[in-house]
């Protein structure tokens, strides 16, 4: 869907690049993760692909285009949801969704989405009224709105308690399921777990570490498993190698006639993966 | 499906409504209405013209701005940027749609005078001219906006270049600068020519000012837009979080 070869980009007022000569793809019909701390670089990349920003070095193609001969007509295909609200307030949530509908061609079932959400009974309310919450779902809607090929969304899940954020999530993979290609940033790391089929995590303006992140687990987790067990009244803790587990006699022997209190393998989670492979916290 | 550019400009006249601004302006027109019928003046014809001539030179710069200041300030920008509409489409439909209150404005004011006054002007010649100081200093605004940062910033714009363009006109119209060097010095403002054309629709003004005011104002409207234009995507850059 994208094919991002040797991008960079500085922005007019500063003396160094912004983004440093990444090259990347988003293959259609996957959900793509684009990680890292604030001022990486991966919103700045997001925007170049919205073509919110011009005026970069390398190429970038969209469905073998190059993105730069594309005119107004490319927001007919691509639906963008913002992490902060962006709607007019005064406005009712009807009105809004009413009024950029009306600049597609190609529109969704705004009712059925609406009600998917959780927000067909306030659509006749102003947006001054909603809640936080509320705005980030219709802030999705509004992504929806054009029924895009490609959808980029930032933090879609943020400020959302776990039954909303459960509604988006299986959205966006009802998306995917239906052959949309997703562009995610996120700092939830549960998300991407859950959603992102490939992610890349960027690290000063460079991608730092791109793959699944079923991939990436194993590649920076150990492969072992922990095992903790009732011996003699005592708690005691063992540790194995995953490779041929099933012959060893003593991890066997303890899984067979000792009391298991946990179990687990020793794959790193993609927060340990974010901090390690970025440097920083993730709440950075 | 409708036109992107009536879509834009329906939009923008119910946020104006919403957002009170055309509230604000029918206030405005309300007051200048007030002044005609205190006035101890049964013909209006020339009155009327200077009235509408502050009203559309003031509230046309400052309601764009507004709109725009609004539109940052609630992010809708961000989402209007990855719309499927041209820079031109959200240009014209912002200055369209801000020269309705102007009309309407001139409207009242000219309802009004025709029932209870004297008046003697062809109501679409005033048209004519209100539409054309309308967009142009609907541009000013917009460019205003560029560099301002918020309500306070634009607000504090006017007032600048009101006193540079509109006072001193205002000073020689109501005959409290008599110099005929200052006189001849606003003729480089374009808020004269924005007065001469309007009162030239009295048939006061010789023909060869209302020419000239004609000309001056299309030809600056069209150099206005180009350079609203051209510095809308640096705009566009810094409202999408540069």
């Amino acid at each position: 869907m994208y094919q991002i070869n040797n991008l960079v980009f500085r922005y007019p007022k500063n003396k160094e690049d912004t983004i440093k000569n990444i090259s990347f793809e988003i293959k259609k019909g996957e959900i793509f993760g684009l990680l890292g701390p604030s001022g990486v670089g991966k919103s700045t990349t997001q925007k170049i692909l919205i073509k919110l920003l011009t005026g970069y070095k390398g190429e970038i193609l969209y469905k073998g285009k190059d993105l730069k001969s594309y005119g107004s007509s490319y927001f007919e295909e691509v639906g963008v949801g913002f992490e902060m609200p962006v709607h007019f307030s005064k406005l009712t949530a009807e009105e809004n969704l009413n009024f950029f509908k009306k600049l597609y061609s190609s529109t969704v079932d705004v009712d059925s989405l609406l009600k998917r959400v959780g927000l067909y009974d306030d659509r006749k309310k102003r947006i001054g009224q909603y809640s936080k919450g509320m705005k980030v779902r219709l802030n999705f809607i509004r992504a929806m709105l054009n029924n895009p090929k490609a959808l980029f969304l930032d933090e879609p899940t943020n400020g959302l308690d776990p039954k909303n954020a459960r509604i988006i999530k299986e959205l966006i993979k009802e998306f995917k399921e239906k052959g949309g290609t997703v562009l995610l940033t996120t700092h939830l790391m549960n998300d991407v777990d859950e959603l992102c089929d490939r992610v890349a995590f960027m690290a000063g303006g460079k991608i730092a570490e791109i793959s699944s992140p079923k991939d990436l687990k194993l590649k920076y987790g150990s492969r072992e498993v922990d095992i903790e067990y009732r011996d003699d009244d005592r708690v005691k803790r063992a540790t194995f190698g995953l490779d041929k587990l099933g012959a060893n006699e003593e991890f066997l022997n303890i899984i067979k006639n000792k009391e298991i209190i946990t179990i687990h393998s020793k794959e790193n989670t993609l927060d340990d993966i974010f901090i390690k492979v970025t440097g920083v916290t993730n709440d950075e | 499906m409708m036109n992107k550019l009536q879509i834009l400009v329906q939009g923008e006249l119910l946020r104006l409504r919403r957002y009170n601004l055309f509230a604000a302006s029918i206030f405005v027109s309300a007051i200048w209405v007030g002044i005609l019928h205190f006035l101890n003046v049964e013909n209006v014809t020339n009155i009327v013209p200077q009235l509408i001539f502050l009203d559309v030179t003031t509230m046309a710069t400052l309601l764009v701005g507004v709109t725009f200041i609004y539109e940052r300030e609630e992010s809708t920008i961000r989402t209007l940027l990855v719309s499927p509409i041209s820079k031109n489409q959200y240009l014209l439909g912002k200055i369209i749609s801000n020269i309705i209150p102007s009309i309407l404005s001139l409207t009242i004011m000219y309802v009004y005078s025709k029932l209870f006054k004297t008046i003697e002007i062809n109501y679409f010649l005033l048209l004519g001219a209100v539409i054309l100081v309308s967009f142009f200093h609907s541009l000013i605004g917009i460019l205003l906006t560029y560099f301002t940062k918020d309500f306070t910033g634009l607000v504090m714009a006017i007032m600048t270049i009101f006193i540079i363009f509109l006072l001193p006109v205002i000073l020689v119209e109501f005959n409290v600068i008599t110099s005929e060097i200052f006189s001849k010095l606003t003729y480089i403002l374009p808020t004269k020519s924005a007065l001469m054309l309007i009162m030239g629709t009295t048939g006061t003004t010789h023909g060869w000012e209302i020419l000239v005011s004609l000309t001056y104002l299309i030809l600056g409207s069209i150099v206005l837009y180009f350079i609203v234009l051209k510095n809308f995507n640096s705009y566009a850059l810094r409202e999408s979080g540069e």
